[in-house]
């Protein structure tokens, strides 16, 4: 028995030092880039940039109420209100426009109807193809050849319509590519999770004569809940992050009224200008206070009020 | 679910949504279709008209356009961190794409592989903490640590370096981890117990007997990885100038002022170039790439 | 699926061990072993490189019996890119191998602060036997000898001079009539010629028979031409969409034009040196609401009052115009506005305007280098192939402006042309350069600066000026007929003291200076409408604004000007 123990124990012990050899680098990756880095970048966020000496040194909160006033004089272009407020407008408009359709273009495709298969590759395609590259033609596009064909077409003049002169064009056409390019993964993954359904609930659905709107609100959706919950968090999380591809259109040249914070944290960062570097990490810093409760409690609420097959 | 049950029942809805994907399908294919046109003409052509066909015969079109993008698609990059500027070309420039997506994917589907095998396959505590780290890791955001990120490299003496993307890169924070994990926990023990009481080792266990077969996963993993760096120039905006790749030069191509590719046409022939090889890799795969993923997992 | 992994894995590792390799060619490329290599680096937008090339030629064989270290004759390595101006060299000059250089946008104070360039007081005084024993330091003008020395030395040299402005096809005015006349209407204004032979006006300088014969000489001329280009179809002006400060360059043209040298020296130096400026105090709205008067009052500019150049008469008169140009499209070529329509696009087809179907553009809004940017980029050429016959009546010519706002200049009442350089371009030596090389580089700048290569750099850049004095005149008849016109307006405000850069060693502007830079891009253009905008094109497109609007959003309170500018 003794002898079995200590087989078992040297097996253990062999299969404790395998783990800990294999995990020793993943793990020490993990320890530098993700616990130093955020950490560090906490205590960043507490001090101020001294180019004489080259260092850190220590503010308190100082960028924090900096950052509260609104407009940072050390932060270039940092204006609150404009940045909040495209966040705000382009979170919502990906809600309404891009999250809800998804579901229903992932009904479509659930469902078989008519050339599902067909948009299923195309509403993937530009996931597939690089970001940038559509970038480039449909900025190209709407500057250049949908101001012809409206012409043309509909004898309406379209002038500076993406170009940042008019304000309301240039943000519609951002918002509008935005959305249109986000189908891809959303809709994969609802009707991937749509299609282990148990066929018998669906058909018993249909034997009661339940109308498709009502399949879809009453069985499909309940049904597919968890994912729905994890997008609908992933777009909460994606507040602070999501930059209307601003950076991709107009790059360093974007005016400040179209500023978001995932722009101003990107677009600073690449500047590489460490006396800025306290002041972005601040920001980040609120952005994810604000942003961890809000990710906890959407996920809480959305589980325990959100709807159910009952 | 049977085709010819629920056709009787499609109803408002099925049109509605027909028509909206229809009007999809056509403002995208419309703007490849579109592009290509473009590409193919010359400047004096796009002056004259932005929207319609290139004037001519197909084969008096300026085909050509695509092979003076190989030659003319070259910028200069810099200052980079050691004050340097480097000459990036069409070929250096897919050769970087393929480094830094090929062996972006590799090493991080390989660290979601590992993690995963490691925390499915052996009870200890340690793996507990690490599923749930995972799983909070994902769901808690941290924003604005770039900075912090760039100090960090700087001192390492990392910074823009093709090595430093890799370790980056070799993270098991992810969805994949549970993809992974998935997997893993679902292959039976016995394959492991067997070759156990046939004397292999863990390491031979690991790596001859349960990563082959996870391979299938892994391909599918790698390859969706492979496609997202392939795609993205953010990332190499921030860290990697000194190797720029493709989807960088068409960023970059945008501000472009040489006098062979400033022009709109050249801009998309260029564009449409560089989408070519993603595209053949998702016509090849696209049942792989897109075909059973889900939130749980990547079927193979 | 197998296949795929193999392939994948052979592809990456195959790949992976090119990694070693670096992946791109470096920029700068070895030279000949044997030689003492000479680092270069140049900025090559506007100026371009050809002029250099052509030094390197002469200079590595004037220097082919060169000793050091061992070696025989230079090799100069040329690290000529548009990715750097001075603005962004600053921060990766100290790691550059790069040891002289010639760049514009130089923020030269912060260079020398920094310790990153060196002092070239000996080699200013030094005198050239090559260059009939002159000194470069008897070549710089006295202005730029007191603005360039910091505690006695001097650390950068001139490089080129640009000026903002318009450039006019000759052709197409003459065409559409849109030259001035030299005879006067009954209520005193001038009318247009109505032929090819119409004696024109002798235009803002007031003398007949020159470069400037014909254009308006006055703001309400202007005004007056751009709206006969509207009636007859013709768009005024061209520029590149792709770069917003372009349009910038409009209203930094015209305001340079109405100060003057004074009232810019006054800009840069917060001192008129006493004489009055024309400061706008508010706005008569009740004579005519469409069209608001300045009311104006002169005042003496001083360090305490500076923030009154941005109340300048000059400058509102010029954002007006620039209101009224960018506020209709019947004043611009439709694709100006466009983000894809690139400066290369811009020149192009304003090269083309006139001679192809569709939108004329009588104007385009650039630099003086334009030209030979263009040409350097094959354009003139691609035009001349594309229309043989017709390339000849394609004249274009660089614009004298107009430097009064009302009435007209008679024959023998006008003034030569403001010529004023904002483009900061200096040559100057790398401070980490190695001691044994200095001896070298030094050479390398005052062969660039001997008169011979003064006149080189002229005829090869199609007629871009080197800020320094030379005789560029004597070169004239080689330079084609656009070059011509940029050296004889050159000439002529040199010879009156119209000829000035806009820079200044001011303690004020010295920290302040993208306060107070009069370039596009500067953040003097800044103002406070539509949530702050340096760029009146944007406000008045998108949100309606009108000049006076901006212009009064401009404004520096004095208490601002205390805290922030004069502390």
């Amino acid at each position: 028995m003794a002898k079995k123990e200590r087989a078992f124990s040297t097996e253990r012990k062999k299969e404790l030092i395998f783990y800990c050899l294999m995990f020793a680098l993943p793990v020490l990756q993990i320890l530098i880039f993700y616990f130093y880095v955020n950490f560090r970048s906490i205590a960043l966020a507490f001090t101020e940039y001294d180019v004489e000496s080259g260092k850190y040194f220590f503010v308190g909160v100082e960028n924090f109420i900096e950052i509260f006033k609104g407009v940072h004089p050390k932060m270039t272009n940092f204006n609150m209100n404009f940045i909040l407020s495209n966040t705000l407008l382009i979170f919502a408009m990906e809600l309404l426009f891009g999250f809800i359709p998804a579901i229903f273009f992932s009904y479509y495709i659930f469902k078989k109807y008519p050339l599902s298969g067909v948009f299923k590759v195309i509403l993937y395609t530009p996931h597939i193809v690089s970001t940038i590259i559509f970038v480039v033609i449909y900025r190209n596009f709407v500057e250049s050849a949908l101001p012809q064909i409206s012409e043309k077409l509909f004898g309406l003049e379209m002038q500076d319509v993406f170009n940042q002169v008019n304000a309301n064009s240039t943000r519609f056409f951002m918002i509008f590519f935005t959305i249109f390019i986000g189908f891809g993964t959303r809709v994969l993954l609802y009707s991937g999770a749509m299609s282990s359904i148990s066929e018998s609930v669906i058909e018993s659905g249909e034997l009661e004569g339940v109308k498709p709107l009502q399949e879809l609100v009453f069985i499909v959706v309940p049904l597919i809940w968890g994912t729905v919950v994890t997008f609908l968090v992933v777009c909460i999380v994606g507040i602070f992050s999501n930059q209307m591809t601003a950076y991709s259109f107009f790059g360093e040249g974007l005016d400040t009224k179209y500023y978001t914070f995932g722009y101003y944290l990107y677009y600073r960062a690449t500047k590489l200008d460490m006396t800025e570097y306290p002041y972005l990490s601040a920001l980040g810093l609120l952005m994810t206070l604000f942003a961890v409760p809000v990710t906890l409690c959407a996920r809480y609420l959305l589980n325990k009020y959100g709807p159910t097959t009952d | 679910m049977k085709n010819g049950k629920v056709k009787q029942n499609r109803g408002v809805l099925a049109w509605i949504l027909l028509f909206f994907l229809l009007l999809y399908s056509i403002i995208l294919v419309g703007l490849l279709v579109w592009a290509i046109f473009v590409s193919l003409k010359t400047p004096t052509m796009w002056d004259d008209d932005k929207v319609g066909m290139p004037v001519g015969a197909p084969w008096d079109w300026q085909w050509i356009n695509y092979i003076k993008v190989f030659k003319a698609f070259t910028f200069v990059e810099g200052p980079l961190a050691n004050g340097s500027y480097i000459q990036a070309s069409f070929l250096t420039m897919a050769v970087n794409s393929l480094l830094y997506a090929g062996g972006g994917a590799f090493v991080s589907t390989f660290a979601c592989c590992i993690g995963a095998y490691l925390t499915a396959r052996y009870k200890f505590k340690f793996s507990k903490v690490v599923y749930l780290f995972v799983v909070i890791a994902m769901v808690v955001p941290i924003i604005g640590s770039t900075p912090s990120m760039l100090l960090l490299l700087d001192r390492l003496g990392l910074y823009q370096t093709l090595f430093s993307v890799y370790i980056m890169k070799f993270n098991f924070l992810d969805m994949y981890f549970l993809v992974f994990f998935a997997v893993f926990d679902a292959l039976p023990k016995d394959y492991a117990e067997a070759s156990k009481i046939d004397g292999a080792s863990e390491f031979q266990i690991m790596f001859k007997i349960m990563l082959p077969l996870a391979l299938p996963t892994f391909a599918t993993v790698m390859l969706i990885k492979f496609i997202e760096l392939w795609n993205g120039y953010d990332f190499v905006l921030l860290y990697l100038r000194s190797y720029p790749t493709l989807s960088y030069g068409i960023y970059k191509l945008q501000k472009m002022n040489s006098p062979e590719m400033e022009h709109v046409t050249m801009r998309i022939s260029a564009s449409l170039l560089v989408a070519i090889p993603i595209l053949a890799l998702f016509i090849a795969f696209r049942n792989k790439i897109m075909g059973n993923v889900t939130m749980g997992g990547v079927k193979e | 699926m197998k296949k795929l992994i193999t392939l994948i894995m052979t592809v990456v590792i195959a790949l992976s061990t090119l990694v070693i390799a670096p992946a791109c060619s470096p920029v700068i490329s070895g030279g000949d072993p044997n030689k003492t290599w000479l680092y270069v680096g140049n900025y090559n937008g506007g100026v371009g490189d050809k002029w250099l090339k052509e030094v390197e030629k002469r200079f590595e064989k004037k220097y082919e019996n060169y000793q050091l270290n061992g070696k025989t004759g230079v090799d100069v390595i040329l690290d000529s890119n548009k990715e750097t101006t001075g603005k962004t060299l600053i921060s990766s000059i100290s790691q550059s191998k790069n040891e002289v250089f010639f760049h514009q946008q130089v923020l030269y104070f912060d260079y020398v602060n920094q310790s990153l360039i060196r002092d070239l007081s000996g080699l200013l005084e030094r005198q050239n036997a090559d260059d009939q024993n002159q000194t470069i330091k008897s070549k710089m003008y006295e202005k730029d000898i007191e603005n360039l020395t910091v505690n006695g030395k001097i650390y950068a040299l001139p490089h080129y001079e640009c000026y903002n402005g318009l450039t006019y096809d000759a052709g197409i005015f003459l065409k559409n009539r849109l030259y001035f006349s030299n005879s006067i209407a009954e209520d005193g204004t001038r009318k247009f010629i109505t032929n090819d032979n119409t004696p024109l006006s002798p235009g803002p300088n007031g003398i007949s028979g020159d470069y400037d014969d014909g254009l308006p000489s006055s703001f309400e001329e202007f005004y007056k031409m751009i709206d006969r280009m509207k009636g007859k179809s013709v768009k005024s002006v061209i520029w590149t969409g792709e770069y917003t400060h372009y349009t910038n360059i409009l209203i930094t043209a015209l305001y340079q034009s109405y100060m003057g040298v004074n009232g810019i020296n006054a800009h840069v130096d917060f001192d008129s040196n006493g004489e009055e400026i024309e400061i706008v105090t508010d706005f008569d709205l009740i004579t005519n609401a469409e069209k608001p008067t300045p009311m104006i009052q002169k005042e003496v500019i001083t360090q305490e009052n500076g923030y009154l150049v941005k109340q300048s008469a000059g400058l509102y008169y010029a954002l007006e115009v620039a209101a009224k140009i960018f506020g209709s499209q019947d004043y611009y070529y439709k694709d100006s506005t466009a983000g894809n329509f690139s400066q290369i696009s811009a020149m192009r087809t304003f090269m083309k305007s006139g001679l192809k179907p569709g939108e004329t553009a009588a104007m385009l809004i650039d630099g003086n280098y334009w030209y030979n940017e263009a040409d350097d980029y094959g354009i003139m050429e691609e035009v001349k192939s594309e229309y043989s016959e017709a390339y000849t009546t394609k004249q274009p010519r660089f614009m004298a402006l107009p430097q009064k706002y009302s009435g007209t200049v008679m024959e023998g009442e006008g003034n030569a042309p403001t010529m004023i350089d904002s483009y900061n371009a200096y040559c100057f030596i790398n401070a980490k350069t190695a001691e044994n090389k200095v001896d070298l580089a030094e050479k390398f700048v005052a062969f660039c600066y001997t008169d011979s290569e003064l006149k080189e750099f002229t005829k090869n850049t199609n007629g871009i000026i080197k800020g320094v004095k030379y005789d560029y005149n004597s070169i004239k008849s080689s330079l084609c007929d656009y070059a011509k016109g940029v050296v004889e307006m050159r000439a002529e405000a040199e010879k009156a003291g119209t000829y000035m850069k806009a820079f200044s060693n001011n303690t004020i502007f010295k920290a302040n200076m993208n306060a107070f830079m009069v370039d596009g891009t500067s953040e003097f253009w800044e103002s406070k409408v539509g949530g702050g905008s340096k760029y009146l094109y944007l406000a008045v497109r998108s949100d309606n604004y009108s000049a006076k609007d901006y212009f009064n959003g401009m404004k520096i309170t004095q208490s601002t000007w205390e805290n922030t500018y004069n502390k």
